[in-house]
């Protein structure tokens, strides 16, 4: 029996303000994003099967194209388990039917309700918010708030004769009873969320909004923006919702068409503008889920599980939430058995903070504490190598990695070392392990994010270092809930826990590489195959933190909670699916692209109801509010590191000049790959070769509420940092040349809306 | 163990590793080329931590499946790509260089299973394999033996302890006798038009508030297949609603009208007792032949889909052709009433699988008969509002409603091919009565149109009995549950939901809180059967006991499972009211080994089906009556729970050695042992009401 399914299950558009020009969304990590026509079919090279990267990121204009959400279904049967595309013209099944694919018709609904939500005030509202909390524009009440929400309603098309639909004012065929902002926003008005379209294989392509932002203005001070996340008055036109389709079939055995839906929704989320495409965040949003969904969802219990069963992992069904419960409440640990491979796990982590010293000054400035080359802490060619341990053991040896810092495990280091079996020597040969555990002694650990520092251990190498990474947390500025620093995730620290013990594999000891691999093009970049790894490419290039509120999505994506499985919103059904069920289809001989709105009882939802499911614009509305206010002053933070459970202190409360003195703090950066600070611009160009500048990539825009302010007009000026065209391919880690150029700054003015 | 496998050498395992391998200079974790230092050493490899040869496995060589070995060993999965060689821990082995063709790979793996021979070892096979010894005989004769319930009856149900619904086809000749006498007994009511239990009153319920194409459909039906079975229950205590798995396939659902078309229990045959009375009334008097040949198909039980079949076997087969489908007719009249008085479970206004010119289902309505894949397929849907329909400001038909549930009542009902004719037309007959072809054009667009007819009929009264509609009752919700079929097919329709229920325990209506008229069952009230007190079960057989006298052993006469209910999910031996056992006991099940006892092996014993243990009370410290079981009712006004006396119900899975001992025909054996803790039979504890098997879906 067939399953069919929406990939990505979460899909990212991207903001531009480009009237028409788009692309797609780069499907593999730190991949260039996808050219595409105006119907979003891919552009192929010479071959008809690689897909081109986009060439420009804006269009004629200088205005940002957009980027698109592709989605495609995919089939699950016995013959792919893995899922494979489904295409038209192939047979389906579904409902007690049968018959061949002659239409796809795709329902996407996206909403705003930045304005009515709660304002973001760091962790607050992470496991609820108390009653009676404030919301934003609190001064509208009741009934009146519905207005606050941008709500243009479902748009459904198809294949083959209604293939695009606008999100906009109109309502659609529907003629839905839309929401919108008042006209007259300063600086923009906001008419439309986006629009969706079908391209020539059936494919569904979701824009997003212009990034038009604009504020209800009330008095002659206005617009003004006075937080980095919450202005009473602004709209933004970010916004996200389920996508939901269904296959039309022509059934030969009754000589009608029939009908059936996909088995669940999938969820289309729109952010802004990926201004460093190439370049990943130090923990991605794919991270963060995977941690999630391996240590909650119990989705790969051979790598994580119950102690003693990863040999023969045990399968707990997502949707039996008692049997998760039950399987939470055992006795898990991360299988200590488990080898990661060097080039393809630990490596592109290693990799990636190097690349910031393309986005900001701090690191040039610390003598780049992650150099790659031969001189350097971060050479893969010694992190690679495994200890050799030629003899076989004294059996009754403990482990080595029991010295590791590793509390967390406790019994389970044991129990599992114990299963391992002894090692199979008294001492290894292994030159670099001092090399590897220095760095993974320096890591911060899940549960020391207000820890700045190891400062307890004075004969250690890493002693008085600062832990990494170092960037911010998910409170570095309040003394509620405190979350200064960044930490990985529990997977990225156990694979590189293991990885510093010598228990993982070398591919290239192995012989598993593919020819002409390189340490310095590290991401895959064979397009996915299953909906899985496309689930996981699209979100690989989303921020994973720190959340805030972060860029795209914040910490809402970390609550079990909202997922009805790995990789897939509990979307709530009542406003996702097809207002006309597919049996009713069957029995009316005919889907309705209009969605007729008849039944809709309420307007969409203040609150949260995560057993019922979330709605469009649940998860964005946690995010900043205009998102350009918290875009522009995430740069650097001080941190405030004087005592760890305190970001703010107040010495002159007692007169207290000791504590004066010995306060510190520490200018950290927050997510450079989402918003650089300096970047390389090509001055000029003497026969043929070019010469740079180091400059500041948002020049002119002050990190002040001003300058947030000017954001919202500016950031479409923005340029696009991109591998340099002039050092192509992978270079060796000692070429200090630009490897990141920005390109595309429009430097002309943007004409203001009047 | 029973061949004198060729034995495989190590050279040979070597030379294929090494042909793989190439020049490949993988490192294997250290271990480099690790099949290159003899048998003793690859059998003792490992690559990170996993054994390329697994350990011998403990258990006795006949226990121990053929390839067990080879199959948990690092090098056979790794040659073969599996996890945890599938890419995720490791890719597939060898690394580098080329695959091991599958044929090597069992050369490798036939090596292992052998136990690695090095080349100068050999291996003496033993080629009969001792058999374990012979149970005890003990006469059978001196054991009572316990018989099926005669009358079908199941057994009261007592406290705790839910009725069954079984599958239509795999209910014994009783058990379909006791149903057309409850459904007789409401035929009977129907001389009282205001007795709200008369069957046509019962029906009128469904004419006037039935509930389709929405969230309803279910829950109301769910109520109304209550309600009327409590309306029997009045008649015929006991009486269960039956099931129509119309998947199952005798059905043949890729090609229905080749199949059984609907069960053979519903479909139109006479008794002696009526035919004998038929042949005296028919005018003219069929001749000496004809009658015999009438009577013959009362004795054989030949049964017939619809009543055109009927008529053309006694016109074209048996020859007696003084009929005409004319209502007016006076010997149709005589074989309608005789078909009826026979089985009280037909219904003449019925035309299975008959649609006009000779069409299919698929053809004529453009829905299709289903199969057994399409119902997964509905049983995989994961909210209400496609599986059951859509709430009341969406009105919308859920998968089930309309295919199978929909297309099931176009099926039965059919479109009468009598209807307007002058005379019966047969199919596939050359002596076909000559029909006037010219009238069949217009009449098929007459019947196109048609509607199954409500205003001014007299349900169940002979007059309509006889009358000749376009289409049959089952086609209109208006008229459907006048049709007997209507029953087996909602229960089926019920069934479904509560398989749907089990997968999707949180999937519900959206509006609970409705009320279903014109009973008072809110949505919410339906969504549990327990409350209803019923079960389903596919096939189950009772056999009374009694709480008079302690068993010693039970043994049941032969138990003939019908052919459909030999497939089945699950089978359980059931332990009905037990009361409290003054000692603890084992009871174990044998199937068809009818001499067991306390000495008989169950390890490595087909026979054996499993046990239960039975905890007991101790002996009664009380004064009289202290101990005594509790009445099935409590006395009015004892609002008390349940006394810790009452007695309970067991239950033995028994799937294993039930499908092993099905595999062969023929009748299936029950024998319980008791068994003290002294693990000799304990022959004075046991006591209880009855003992059944019952066959799951």
């Amino acid at each position: 029996m067939a399953t069919y399914r929406i990939h990505p299950g979460i899909g990212i558009a991207r903001l531009g303000n480009s009237e028409s020009e788009f692309y797609l969304a780069p499907e593999t990590p730190a991949a260039m994003p996808l050219a595409c026509d105006g119907f979003g079919n891919s552009l192929y090279g010479p071959d008809g099967v690689t897909p081109v990267p986009v060439k420009t990121f804006k269009d004629a204009q200088g205005r940002v194209k957009r980027q698109a959400a592709r989605f495609q279904i995919f089939v699950y049967d016995e013959a792919s388990p893995e899922g494979r595309p489904l295409s038209l013209g192939d047979a389906v099944e579904g409902g007690g039917n049968h018959g061949v694919l002659i239409d796809i018709q795709w329902r996407v609904y996206v909403a705003n309700k930045k304005a009515s939500w709660y304002p973001f005030s760091e962790l607050k509202g992470e496991h609820g918010y108390a009653p009676g909390s404030p919301r934003r524009n609190a001064d509208i009440t009741g009934q009146d708030r519905d207005l606050l929400i941008i709500d243009p309603g479902p748009r459904s098309v198809n294949a083959t004769t209604n293939r695009r639909a606008q999100f906009d004012r109109s309502g659609g065929p529907g003629s839905y009873a839309t929401t919108f902002p008042p006209r007259g926003l300063q600086p923009f008005d906001i008419d439309t969320l986006g629009e969706m379209m079908t391209d020539n294989k059936g494919r569904l392509i979701v824009l997003g909004g212009h990034g038009n932002s604009g504020m209800d203005v009330s008095s002659p001070l206005d617009p003004k923006i006075e937080d980095y996340a919450n202005t009473d008055g602004w709209y933004d036109d970010i916004s996200d919702g389920p996508v939901m389709a269904r296959l039309i079939m022509f059934s030969k055995q009754v000589g009608q068409t029939r009908y059936i839906d996909v088995e669940f929704p999938a969820w289309v989320v729109v952010g802004y503008p990926r201004f460093a495409p190439q370049i990943l965040d130090m923990v991605t949003m794919d991270e963060v889920l995977h941690d999630l969904y391996v240590r909650q969802f119990a989705d790969d219990t051979g790598l994580y599980g119950t102690l003693g069963t990863y040999d023969n992992p045990e399968h707990i069904p997502f949707d039996d939430a008692a049997a998760l419960r039950h399987w939470r409440a055992g006795r898990l640990a991360w299988n200590r058995n488990y080898r990661p491979w060097f080039y393809r796990d630990i490596w592109p982590i290693l990799f990636r903070p190097d690349e910031f010293r393309f986005l900001a000054d701090i690191l040039q400035q610390s003598n780049y504490p992650h150099d790659q080359a031969q001189r350097g802490t971060f050479d893969p060619d010694k992190l690679s190598q495994t200890p050799k341990r030629p003899t076989r053991p004294a059996p009754t040896e403990m482990p080595a990695e029991a010295a590791l810092r590793d509390a967390s495990q406790g019994e389970a280091v044991v129990e599992v070392a114990a299963v391992a079996g002894p090692t199979r020597r008294v001492k290894a040969e292994d030159p670099y392990g001092p090399m590897r555990r220095f760095l993974f002694d320096l890591l911060r650990r899940a549960g020391e994010a207000n820890a700045f520092q190891v400062q307890d251990r004075a004969s250690s190498r890493v002693h008085s270092l600062p832990l990494m990474p170092l960037l911010c947390g998910d409170n570095p500025l309040t003394n509620e809930t405190p979350s200064k620093f960044l930490h990985l995730t529990e997977y990225q620290l156990f694979i590189l826990g293991q990885w510093a013990r010598g228990w993982f594999i070398n591919e290239k000891e192995e012989g598993w590489l593919a020819d002409g691999y390189s340490p310095f093009a590290p991401y895959p970049t064979a397009p996915p195959k299953t909906g899985r790894e496309l689930d996981r490419g699209v979100l690989s290039n989303v921020l994973g933190g720190a959340f805030c509120p972060g860029a795209e999505l914040g910490w809402v994506m970390r609550n079990p909670s909202i997922y009805w499985a790995p990789y897939r919103i509990n979307a709530d059904r009542s406003v996702s699916d097809f207002l006309q069920s597919a049996a009713q289809a069957n029995q009316d001989r005919g889907t309705v692209i209009a969605d007729p709105t008849f039944n809709v009882e309420s307007s969409l939802s203040q609150n949260n109801d995560f057993a019922t499911g979330l709605q469009p614009g649940d998860l964005t509305k946690y995010m900043a509010l205009p998102w350009q206010s918290d875009f522009n002053e995430c740069t650097t933070q001080p941190i405030n590191i004087t005592y760890a459970d305190w970001n703010n202190i107040w010495p002159g409360s007692d007169r207290d000049d000791r504590l004066r003195r010995d306060e510190k703090t520490w200018t950290t950066l927050w997510w450079p790959a989402h918003r650089p600070l300096q970047s390389f611009e090509i001055a000029a160009i003497v026969n043929g070769q070019p010469s740079y500048v180091w400059t500041t990539w948002s020049r002119g825009v002050p990190q002040t509420p001003v300058g947030d302010l000017k954001m919202v007009t500016e950031w479409s000026r923005l340029g696009f940092i991109v591998r340099n065209p002039y050092e192509p391919g992978a270079q060796p880690a000692d070429n200090f040349n630009a490897k990141y150029i920005s390109v595309e700054r429009s430097d002309a003015p943007k004409s203001e809306a009047s | 163990m029973d061949t004198e496998a060729p034995t495989v050498a190590y050279a040979r395992v070597k030379a294929i590793l090494d042909g793989a391998a190439g020049a490949s200079t993988a490192d294997y974790g250290g271990a480099g080329r690790f099949w290159d230092n003899g048998a003793q050493a690859l059998q003792e490899a490992e690559i990170f931590g996993v054994r390329m040869v697994a350990p011998q496995p403990a258990g006795h060589a006949c226990c121990v499946p053929a390839h067990a070995r080879s199959d948990a060993s690092g090098l056979i999965k790794g040659l073969r790509g599996e996890a945890p060689f599938d890419g995720g821990r490791f890719p597939a082995l060898p690394w580098g260089g080329k695959q091991v063709s599958p044929a090597d790979i069992e050369i490798i793996a036939d090596w292992i299973d052998a136990g690695c021979p090095d080349d100068t070892t050999s291996f003496a096979v033993d080629l009969a394999p001792g058999k374990g010894a012979k149970s005890v005989t003990v006469k059978v004769s001196e054991i009572a033996e316990f018989a099926e319930s005669a009358d079908g009856c199941p057994p009261a149900a007592g406290v705790g302890e839910p009725r069954r619904r079984m599958n239509i086809d795999c209910m014994s000749e009783p058990q379909h006798e006791r149903l057309r006498r409850g459904f007789r007994k409401l035929y009977e009511l129907n001389r009282w038009p205001e007795d709200r239990r008369s069957y046509n009153n019962q029906a009128l319920i469904h004419q006037n508030h039935c509930q389709h194409g929405w969230e309803r459909f279910l829950p109301w039906h769910r109520a109304y297949l209550y309600e009327f079975e409590q309306n029997l229950q009045d008649f015929e205590p006991g009486l269960m609603l039956p099931y129509w798995d119309f998947t199952m396939p005798e059905y043949h659902p890729e090609d229905p009208e080749n199949g059984r078309i609907i069960p053979n229990s519903l479909k139109a045959y006479l008794t002696e007792e009526a035919a004998e009375q038929l042949v005296t009334a028919l005018d003219p008097a069929p001749t000496a032949a004809q009658k015999k040949a009438i009577l013959a198909l009362a004795r054989e039980r030949v049964t017939f889909t619809s009543q055109n079949a009927f008529f053309c076997n006694l016109i074209n087969v048996i020859g007696y052709s003084s009929v005409t489908p004319d209502p007016k007719n006076v010997n149709r009249r005589h074989f309608i009433d005789a078909l009826l008085e026979s089985n009280s479970l037909w219904y003449p206004l019925r035309y299975p699988a008959e649609y006009p010119k000779g069409r299919t289902i698929n053809q004529a309505i453009h829905y299709h008969y289903p199969s057994a894949d399409d119902i997964a397929q509905i049983l995989s849907l994961n909210n209400f509002r496609d599986f059951g329909g859509g709430s009341i400001y969406d009105a919308a038909f859920g998968f089930l409603d309309q295919n199978p549930h929909n297309t099931m009542h176009i099926w039965t009902g059919g479109q009468n091919p009598d209807a307007g004719q002058a005379a019966y037309v047969c199919k596939n007959s050359k002596t076909a009565t000559a029909a006037s072809q010219s009238d069949a054009a217009p009449l098929d667009a007459r019947r196109r149109n048609s509607a199954a007819q409500v205003g001014g009929r007299r349900f169940h009264a002979r007059s309509d009995l006889y009358s000749q509609p376009g289409v049959g009752d089952m086609f209109s919700n208006l008229t459907a549950s006048y049709d007997p079929v209507f029953w087996p097919i909602h229960v089926n329709i019920d069934r479904l939901w509560w398989e749907w229920q089990k997968l999707n325990p949180n999937a519900v209506p959206a509006d609970l809180d409705s009320v279903l008229s014109p009973w008072n069952y809110t949505i919410r009230d339906t969504l549990d059967i327990a409350p209803f007190g019923y079960e389903y079960v596919k096939s189950s057989h009772f056999m009374p006991v009694g709480l008079d006298a302690t068993v010693s052993r039970f043994v049941s006469q032969p138990i003939t499972v019908p052919q459909a209910a030999r497939s089945f999910k699950r089978a359980e031996i059931r332990l009905h009211q037990v009361p409290q056992l003054m000692r603890s006991c084992f009871v174990r099940a044998f199937l068809n080994e009818p001499g067991a006892d306390a000495s008989t092996p169950i390890k490595g014993n087909p026979h054996y089906a499993g046990y239960i243990s039975i905890f007991g009370h101790g002996a009664c410290y009380g004064g009289p009556g202290h101990c005594d079981i509790p009445p099935a009712q409590p006395r009015p006004f004892d609002q008390r729970g349940r006394s810790h006396n009452t007695p309970r119900n067991h239950r033995i899975d028994v799937t294993a050695a039930a499908r092993e001992a099905l595999k062969k025909k023929g009748p299936l054996q029950i024998t319980l042992v008791v068994i003290g803790g002294d693990y000799q039979e304990e022959r004075e504890l046991l006591k209880l009401e009855g003992v059944s098997i019952n066959f799951l879906d």
